[in-house]
């Protein structure tokens, strides 16, 4: 009798074991019963207490200090399984936490490049588009001058071989400045539209020729007593290789625009003195 | 009257030109372009004196001497050229360009008119 009450006792200790691990509140004491008042007591529950073993008998004074130390022993290794299995919840709780983090902090990188990039972007983008204005409004004067040109008796031919010429030209220039606001339009979108993590064969120099553009500007766009010379000298032999382009762009643009902090920083703290020497 | 323009955007030539072209042809106005900082200083330190340049129009934002600097070393050899500062980024420079000397500010993009005006007027006190 009394080992299947120990037996019942230790299914409850199961079950309240399990309720301790899903809770998380992994305390646990052994009481014996106590006669208080001619009625027996058996155990005062505390407030960390989270799981109960009974050993009931039907005889009084049935187990000796003996006895008791066996559920004594099982709670205590209960409680030490359950404490364990707190922590390690716990330790999964941060670690959850921890990669959170680190996601939230390459969001932010992220962020940090792309809004270099849009700061540069937007400054990049100003001079083909003055130039696509300026030279349609040239255009514009150029077909008066020919029709002003063409209403005379004797229209000069060779004028109006001249204007036709120059408006070619300038249809030529217009088409070359749009080309080049669409690419940088087109570098933007690409670093926007998120990762496909697809290697791709990339012109590494071109590459980093914008990222130098583009952190350029967006230095400057944050900072406008930002001024830097810039000198290059790129390998040509490197030429495609295959990389994730967005990825490799803003490794790029990070570590240009550090640089770039950097060095405009020593600048100033040595009242403009500062020219780095490039090794060879 | 020669006119100096310097910025790193070639195509700024071919717009000046195209832009001043019947000043040009009438010989009102000669333009000599340079495509940085460095290489006007150079020019402009070659040519015979008094200075045969009237006006110099430079960007700021140049890779090597920037325009701020070209104005500063123009100034300081004692040129009596008239220099304007032309910049895309406002009036962020305005106050430096003054203090260094500039005989005008503009800003990009360019209102032309202006520009003729200010060449135009150095033509008449000629």
């Amino acid at each position: 009798m009394n080992r299947i009450l120990l037996f019942l006792s230790l299914l409850l200790l199961v079950s309240f074991a399990t309720y301790a691990a899903e809770t998380g509140k992994p305390f646990m004491t052994v009481y014996t019963s106590k006669e208080i008042n001619g009625h027996t007591q058996f155990w005062e529950m505390r407030q960390d207490d989270r799981g109960v073993i009974i050993v009931q008998s039907f005889k009084k004074n049935a187990y000796s200090d003996y006895h008791l130390n066996m559920p004594h022993n099982l709670a205590t290794y209960s409680a030490i399984a359950l404490e364990n299995a707190d922590a390690y919840r716990q330790l999964n709780e941060l670690l959850g936490y921890l990669k959170a983090t680190q996601e939230k902090l390459v969001t932010q990188s992220k962020l940090a490049a792309l809004g270099t990039l849009t700061a540069g972007m937007a400054h990049e983008i100003k001079n083909p588009l003055n130039f696509v204005n300026n030279f349609a409004e040239l255009s514009k004067d150029l077909v008066q001058e020919l029709e002003q040109e063409l209403a005379k008796a004797i229209p000069d031919k060779d004028a109006i071989i001249e204007i036709l010429h120059t408006l070619q030209q300038n249809d030529a220039k217009i088409n070359e400045h749009g080309r080049r606001a669409d690419s940088i339009v087109r570098s933007i979108l690409q670093h926007l539209r998120g990762n496909t993590g697809e290697c791709q064969l990339t012109d590494i120099n071109a590459m980093l020729e914008e990222d130098i553009n583009l952190a350029y500007h967006g230095m400057h766009a944050q900072d406008s007593s930002f001024n830097i010379k810039i000198e290059t000298d790129l390998d040509p032999a490197i030429g495609k290789l295959d990389v994730v382009p967005q990825d490799s762009s803003r490794v790029f643009l990070n570590i240009i625009s550090n640089a770039y902090y950097e060095a405009h920083r020593k600048n100033l703290e040595q009242n403009g003195n500062f020219s780095p020497k490039k090794l060879n | 009257m020669k006119t100096m323009v310097v910025d790193d955007e070639k195509d700024v030539e071919l717009r000046l030109r195209q832009y001043f072209r019947k000043e040009i042809k009438q010989k009102k106005i000669e333009f000599i372009f340079t495509f940085s900082g460095d290489n006007a200083l150079r020019q402009l330190r070659n040519m015979e004196k008094p200075p045969e340049i009237m006006v110099i129009f430079s960007d700021i934002n140049m890779q090597g001497m920037n325009g701020l600097e070209l104005l500063q070393t123009v100034k300081r050899d004692g040129s009596t050229s008239r220099v304007s500062m032309i910049t895309a980024y406002s009036d962020q420079y305005y106050e430096a360009a003054m203090a260094s000397g500039a005989d005008s500010f503009h800003t990009k993009p360019l209102d032309f008119s202006i520009l003729k005006q200010e060449l135009l007027k150095g033509e008449i006190s000629e």
